[in-house]
């Protein structure tokens, strides 16, 4: 039986667009995504391609998509890591770094300290999960208000 | 002893890993040329593999006999990224990886401790991208 990549097509429609991406924010409500994110990248390559072109094109519609939604955008990016890191994509794992380290959106903070409590780690995940955490409650001290 | 004073004293007493010291032993990269750079490498016993995305980046690695491994890796820059991220020109990584994780060479990057040019961990994106000609 084949995969069905509705809900994978849906928020691949929303990447691209300037719409509100509410199919987007109903799935990352639910968890972490990996599943939509893994058929992204599906649809993201080109036919007879690698899966690291998939990732590299997903990567870049998700670059995108971040600068106007910076935690629905960064949540899929994390999603996204453990698939590029297994393909050994260093260049798409620093991205994911970059993005988290420029944006640091609110709320990704303890979503991500969420995901680290997690019991099981499956994809060895949790130190990158706390990195990140650490990265943006740091960025979030640094541009605070002056109190003074 | 106090407890901050203990704990820097504890700190100050820990020997240096040894691919620590020497990707400081390697010196700064920031300015060189992959030539310069590669040249270096292999004169002190590394050996590189291409990096999986095809650019011409390559992954150097020498290991260690405390289970760790040395890595030098670098990458022309991805053009994609806004304006203003450390990744978007030139650059090369000093990391430093368990052997256990190095597979043909390379390694999966949320395995990495990623040092700066001086060879002091650091997680800041303008301190760990260092810049090169490529």
């Amino acid at each position: 039986m084949q995969h069905d990549l509705t809900q994978a097509r849906l928020v691949s429609t929303e990447l691209a667009c300037n719409g509100e991406p509410a199919v987007t924010k109903a799935i990352l409500e639910t968890g972490l995504a990996e599943t939509v994110v893994a058929d992204l990248v599906q649809l993201h390559t080109p036919e007879s391609g690698r899966p690291e072109d998939g990732v590299n094109r997903l990567m870049m519609s998700l670059g995108g998509f971040a600068l106007r939604y910076p935690y629905e955008g960064c949540l899929l990016m994390v999603a996204l890591y453990p698939l590029a890191a297994d393909l050994y994509l260093h260049g798409e794992c620093e991205a994911v770094d970059e993005y988290i380290y420029h944006l640091h959106p609110a709320g990704l903070e303890t979503r991500l300290r969420g995901f680290a409590a997690h019991p099981s780690d499956p994809h060895e995940m949790r130190k990158k999960y706390l990195e990140w955490a650490d990265c943006i409650a740091e960025s979030a001290t640094k541009n605070q208000p002056d109190q003074t | 002893m106090p407890q901050v004073e203990a704990r820097e004293h504890f700190f100050a007493v820990l020997p240096i890993p040894a691919p620590q010291t020497e990707l400081r032993d390697v010196g700064t990269l920031q300015g060189k040329t992959r030539a310069e750079i590669e040249n270096m490498l292999q004169q002190r016993g590394y050996t590189a593999v291409p990096i999986r995305a095809n650019d011409g980046g390559r992954v150097w690695t020498k290991s260690f006999a405390d289970g760790s491994t040395a890595a030098v890796r670098y990458a022309p820059g991805n053009i994609n990224l806004p304006q203003g991220h450390a990744g978007r020109v030139a650059h090369a990584h000093k990391e430093i990886v368990p052997s256990a994780k190095v597979v043909n060479g390379d390694y999966r990057p949320r395995f990495a401790t990623t040092l700066n040019d001086l060879g002091n961990q650091s997680n800041d994106p303008y301190s760990i991208h260092i810049g090169i000609i490529w």
